[in-house]
């Protein structure tokens, strides 16, 4: 009798032990970094090819390339028709820069860092600000999903791709990870601030730096440049992807319009116009009273539009769109002495003649359609294109004589 | 726990009814063939499922038994149709009433999926059940048995439209490892 209640007892205690679910599927897995080993984790490495780039900066006679996610090109530019690498900085989750005097400030996935680049063959890690950015984590692959993350183990640094066996038990119907990307995409201008390409979320106004992270826009004070400090974020109610800082005033690129914030108060701005249009994509850039919005569809942008919108700002509190011009698939672009350069995509890199704005776009001069134009520094009569396969630079000097100068892969 | 209190109290309500019976002595032969139609409840997690199956099988010296099995079930999962072998050990071989052990186990082949993807593999199935059976009547007897039941079973998620919305990969894998409390009645035959 004892050893049937024994049974029954083991019996019992065996059915009230809960189900167990697990989830099986290809995944982004993630890999994990000690938060000590990330924070020196920034090196100078020899020069290596240009693979992913995703943002372009001038500073003086260098080049800086964004690797995306991994860190940045330092190239000689002095003479654009022989560019020198001069190494490579590898930053994990660096997806922008912007820079002023010595200091590159890039973020390094939740940390903005500064470097000294003051010597450009050495650069050091000067300061950093830490946790500005505790959302960001690398991108996985886009067509699998992304596996549970254990903040204890460390800082996902990256995503390798393989099965996971996920305990569910607790919540068999959540299809999982729920990870949404905050992500900071490239990197501003002003004297000895450097140039950027249009398609950036970095831009520096005085002394301040603005960087656009998902909906939150981080102001950071760097009157003190090592030590950056951050000014309370605010949220964007639209989807931003690019700044462009002009005349004190941050114009702000979204999927659904152009929004225009003044930086009177440079630690909280104040939204002061906006200007909306279909959801698309459209960095900005702004020459005198205009505005130059390429609105354009792709993979992350919906809408069904490809444009080159002007706008008149000269009542920065009512923009008012004055002349629509037809694009192919229009990305970045850029203007300098009238000369309006646009990225179209396959279309390749477009040059028009923008002494009368509100016609340009009937004004082109030349087409480049051997390369798929992304982003663009037009400065000095050197246009510097981030294109699919590299970065190609042109002498506009005479704009009806474009000449090809170099090629950076 | 007021599940489990509620089926032990009824497996002991059954056979109360037996137990006032007058005790008779069966008579033993070497090898007796031997039928049921049970049926199950099996809870747990929160749910309750019903099962119903027969069995057929050999009787040795009213001592053990073993027979294959088959019918309908319900899990979290799916719908199955179990096909098992069961093995009985009887304490008392002389008597018509006696307490009983037995195990289990077989496959699990789904017959519908209860919403769960597209395609619900074949699992395993085991359990082991403390019991009492009582026949009363020379071929006709009933037993009423509690114990645990494990199930084992997977399904495939399909996201069919995945290539146009979600980066998702078309197939996911759900493994499901199932603890059930089981309640049994039983009408054997022999």
């Amino acid at each position: 009798m004892k050893n049937l209640i024994l049974f029954l007892s083991i019996c019992l205690l065996l059915s009230s032990c809960r189900d167990k679910i697990y989830h099986k599927y290809m995944a982004n897995s993630p890999i994990y970094m000690d938060y000590a080993t990330f924070r020196n984790s920034i090196t100078f490495e020899e020069p290596k090819a240009i693979e992913d780039q995703t943002g372009i900066f001038k500073m003086g006679q260098n080049l800086f390339i964004v690797e995306n996610e991994k860190g940045i090109h330092f190239i000689d530019n002095s003479n654009p028709n022989s560019p020198k690498k001069l190494g490579y900085l590898s930053i994990q989750g660096c997806t922008g820069i912007s820079i002023k005097g010595n200091f590159l400030y890039a973020n390094n996935l939740i940390d903005l860092v500064v470097i000294d680049i003051s010597d450009i063959q050495n650069p050091q890690v000067v300061g950093r600000a830490e946790n500005e950015f505790p959302d960001e984590i690398p991108h996985g692959n886009s067509n699998y999903q992304y596996a549970q993350v254990d903040s204890e183990k460390g800082l996902v640094i990256g995503w390798e791709l393989k099965e996971v066996k996920e305990d569910v038990s607790e919540s068999p119907n959540d299809n999982n990870s729920g990870l949404w990307y905050t992500m900071i995409d490239n990197g501003g201008l002003i004297a000895n601030i450097g140039h950027s390409g249009s398609i950036t979320k970095f831009a520096i106004l005085n002394d301040y730096l603005y960087i656009m992270n998902g909906f939150d826009m981080h102001p950071f004070d760097i009157s003190s440049p090592i030590q950056p400090v951050s000014d309370p974020k605010f949220r964007i109610s639209r989807v931003v992807e690019s700044l462009f800082p002009h005349n004190n005033h941050l114009f702000m690129g979204t999927q659904t319009g152009m929004i225009i914030y003044s930086t009177a108060s440079p630690g909280s701005p104040v939204q002061i116009g906006t200007i909306d249009h279909v959801t698309a994509c459209d960095p900005v850039v702004v020459q005198g009273n205009y505005a130059y919005v390429t609105i354009r569809t792709g993979a992350t942008c919906a809408g069904n539009l490809n444009q080159l919108d002007v706008i008149d700002i000269s009542n920065l509190s009512s923009p008012i769109l004055e002349n629509s011009f037809p694009m192919e698939n229009p990305h970045g672009l850029g203007i300098e002495n009238n000369t309006l350069f646009i990225c179209d995509g396959d279309a390749g890199l477009k040059v028009f003649d923008a002494t009368n704005p509100l016609d340009c776009g009937n004004q082109l001069q030349q087409t480049f359609s051997s390369i798929v134009a992304i982003d663009i520094i037009p400065h000095n009569n050197t246009a510097i294109v981030l294109a699919e396969d590299g970065i190609y630079q042109y002498d506009y000097s005479n704009i009806n004589n474009i000449q090809f100068l170099s090629k950076i892969q | 726990m007021k599940k489990t209190q509620l089926l032990i109290a009824l497996s002991l309500l059954i056979n109360s009814a037996f137990f006032a019976q007058e005790e008779t002595t069966t008579a033993i032969k070497k090898i007796e063939f031997v039928s049921a139609i049970n049926i199950g409840f099996m809870t747990g997690y929160g749910e309750f499922n019903t099962s119903g199956t027969v069995t057929n099988g050999l009787l040795f010296k009213n001592r053990f038994s073993t027979s294959i099995g088959t019918g309908i079930e319900g899990n979290t999962i799916s719908t199955n149709m179990p096909f098992f072998l069961e093995g009985k050990y009887f304490f008392v071989n002389k008597k018509s009433h006696t307490p009983f052990v037995s195990i289990l186990g077989g496959y699990l082949q789904p017959v519908g999926n209860r919403g769960f993807g597209s395609k619900v593999s074949g699992g395993i199935t085991a359990g082991a059940h403390v019991g009492y059976q009582n026949f009363f009547s020379k071929n006709v007897g009933i037993a009423t048995s509690l114990g645990y039941r494990f199930s084992y079973q997977k399904y495939d998620s399909y996201y069919p439209w995945h290539t146009s919305i979600l980066p998702y990969p078309e197939n996911q894998e759900y493994i499901y490892y199932m603890n059930r409390l089981e309640f049994r009645i039983s009408l054997i035959f022999k």
